[in-house]
Parts: structure tokens; C-alpha cells; sequence
């Protein structure tokens, strides 16, 4: 019974959400956006900041 | 009737009190802060005559500035509504591991000073950059040129249109989808009918905010872009050269066309929604 009724809400859920490979690829879509644009370009400014300052103390 | 009764009646029929008071404040605040400087900005270009004026904002320097400014804006803005939706979509509708983070880094450049992202953005493509040194040699120079330009403008204006899509998904209504999905529509057909035209006047409003922002970038495009002649010049800095130059005049003069041109940008932008809201509206 409850197997059935699973079986219904998973019906009715996958009308109004992706499939699984859609969905990941949009969240790796998103996040490699994200990764490229952000997070590379803070991480990037961040690392020569300090490389920078490194040699300055030394 | 007379003029006087006429006018006492419509008064009358004003349920909210305070429409005067209310007015004058709203005009007086918006004189002060933006028509006044923008009529200074106009009256300092009537020192220059007609055939000087055509001279400072047709020179082709400038001209180059102007297709880059306006053609860059565009290509970032439009590159900003396809993944500020996708950013906000995949915020919105999924749960994953560091969406907090993602969630928090979308609005770093609105905090973050212009500088420090164009610094950020040139330390990793230029030649000797974390990126660039491996895309340089393959021929794809993302610093220095005009490419740099675009993505420099696709950095500081993503937050726009992810946040003002953002709370639109939020809000979009369950039950119309799950509508769709009870009449027969896949979830393709679902998106593009039922979910597109509900959120696509906010997509216009952050693709009109992601451009006008960009058109007046300066900040982040000058440490990126190279600032070469009729190459990688944008138009506010140009106005600043004629401003080091002392030529007051002439960088209003170019101040005054780009607030033309954005001016009526914007307007289309706004006929366009209301085009839409209309279009939606007669559509239901």
C-alpha cells in the first residue's frame, strides 16, 4: 500500500521537477558559471596578495 | 459647472489624503538629486557651439569608445539574463552542497570596490595570470582586449539579474504548474508557457539594470581592458582624459550623448516591459 502511494507522489512530483540529469546538469552548469567568474578571480587576487606579501616579510 | 466646482469634486474623490504634500516632496527630492545636476551637465555643453559639439562627440576615438561601451554592455547583460536565471533557477529549485555559498558569493559585487574586481579578474587572465597562461598560448587572449571589457562587465552585473529574478521564482505559484503537468504539458512546455512569461518582466528589469550599470562601469573595465585607442577605450574613460586634459567642456559633451543614448535605452527597455505586462495580461 504504502509502496502504491510512493509510487503516486513520485508521479506527481516528477511533473513539476527535472529529471535527475537535468537538474545536475543545470547545479554543475551554475556552479562552474559561478566557480569561473567568482570564485577564481577572488581566489586568484587573494593567493598573489599573500605570495606578495611573503615576500615582502623575507 | 464651473472650473472651481469641478475641481473641488475631484478632490473629493481622493480616498488617500496627503496626494500634494507627498508630490511636491517626491519632485523637489528628485530635482535635488538628479534633474539639477543633470541640467548642469547640459547648460556647461551650451560654452561650446554647435559645429564644437558635433566635433568632441563624433571624433572617431570616440566613436570607437561608443560601439565598445554600448556593444559590450549589451553582449555582458545578455550573457548575464541566460546564467543569472540558470544561477537563480538552480538557487531557488535545488538543494545542494554549498548553496549557502553560492547563494552569498552572488552578491559580492555589490559590495566589492570596482578596483579590486577589475585587479581580480586581470591577475587571473592576463599572460602571466592563473588562466591566462594556459589560454594565451592557444591563442585566446581574455585580458587586455575587448573580450576583457565583456567579462569584466558580465562580473559586476550577474547580481542584478539574479536578484531581482530570485524572489519572482520564489513566489511563482505551485499550482499553475501542477496544472500544466494535470493537462498533458511536459516540463519543457511548462517552463516556456507557465513559468518564462510569468518571470520574464523581471528578467527584463535585471537585463535593464545589469546594461546601465555596465554602460557606466569604469572602475573594474580600466585595469582589464588596456585602454588602447579605438581598441579597448571605453567611453567613461574617455570623459575622464578630456577631464585630466581640462577639457570641461567636452567631456560634458560626451557625458551628455551617453545620457541620450541610455536615457532612451532605458525607455525602450521600459516600453518593452509594459509592452509585455500587456501582452500577459490580455493573454490570461
Amino acid at each position: 500500500m504504502s509502496g502504491a502511494v510512493s509510487l503516486t507522489v513520485r508521479r506527481a512530483q516528477s511533473g513539476t521537477t527535472e529529471p535527475a540529469w537535468v537538474r545536475y546538469t543545470l547545479i554543475a552548469v551554475a556552479l562552474l558559471f559561478m566557480l569561473l567568474f567568482f570564485g577564481l578571480a577572488l581566489g586568484g587576487c587573494v593567493c598573489r596578495g599573500l605570495a606578495q606579501r611573503r615576500c615582502c616579510l623575507s | 459647472m464651473t472650473l472651481f466646482a469641478l475641481s473641488k469634486k475631484h478632490k473629493a474623490a481622493r480616498v488617500l489624503p496627503g496626494f500634494g504634500i507627498t508630490l511636491g516632496f517626491t519632485l523637489t527630492y528628485l530635482s535635488l538629486i538628479v534633474l539639477i545636476p543633470l541640467s548642469a551637465l547640459l547648460f556647461k555643453t551650451f560654452s561650446l557651439t554647435w559645429e564644437q559639439f558635433i566635433e568632441a562627440v563624433t571624433g572617431p576615438r570616440v566613436m570607437a569608445s561608443y560601439r565598445l561601451t554600448f556593444g559590450a554592455s549589451f553582449l555582458a547583460a545578455s550573457v548575464n539574463v541566460v546564467f543569472g536565471l540558470l544561477v537563480a533557477w538552480v538557487l531557488v529549485r535545488y538543494n545542494f552542497f554549498g548553496k549557502k555559498v553560492v547563494d552569498a558569493l552572488v552578491d559580492l559585487p555589490f559590495a566589492l570596490p570596482t578596483a579590486v574586481a577589475g585587479i581580480s579578474l586581470t591577475a587571473l587572465l592576463a599572460g602571466n595570470g592563473w588562466l591566462g597562461q594556459y589560454l594565451e598560448p592557444m591563442g585566446i587572449q581574455l585580458a587586455f582586449n575587448p573580450n576583457g571589457v565583456v567579462i569584466a562587465l558580465i562580473f559586476i552585473g550577474l547580481p542584478f539579474v539574479v536578484r531581482t529574478v530570485q524572489p519572482v521564482l520564489e513566489d511563482a505559484e505551485k499550482e499553475l504548474e501542477e496544472a500544466a503537468t494535470c493537462l498533458g504539458a511536459t516540463r519543457w512546455q511548462t517552463f516556456a508557457r507557465v513559468i518564462f512569461p510569468s518571470i520574464a518582466p523581471a528578467l527584463l528589469t535585471g537585463f535593464a539594470m545589469a546594461f546601465a550599470r555596465a554602460i557606466g562601469e569604469y572602475g573594474s573595465v580600466i585595469f582589464i581592458a588596456g585602454n588602447m585607442p579605438m581598441v579597448s577605450e571605453i567611453t567613461p574613460l574617455i570623459i575622464i582624459s578630456k577631464l585630466e586634459q581640462y577639457d570641461y567642456a567636452g567631456a560634458t559633451a560626451v557625458a551628455v550623448v551617453m545620457l541620450v543614448i541610455s536615457f532612451v535605452l532605458l525607455l525602450l527597455i521600459n516600453a518593452l516591459q509594459a509592452w509585455q505586462r500587456r501582452f500577459s495580461g490580455a493573454a490570461v
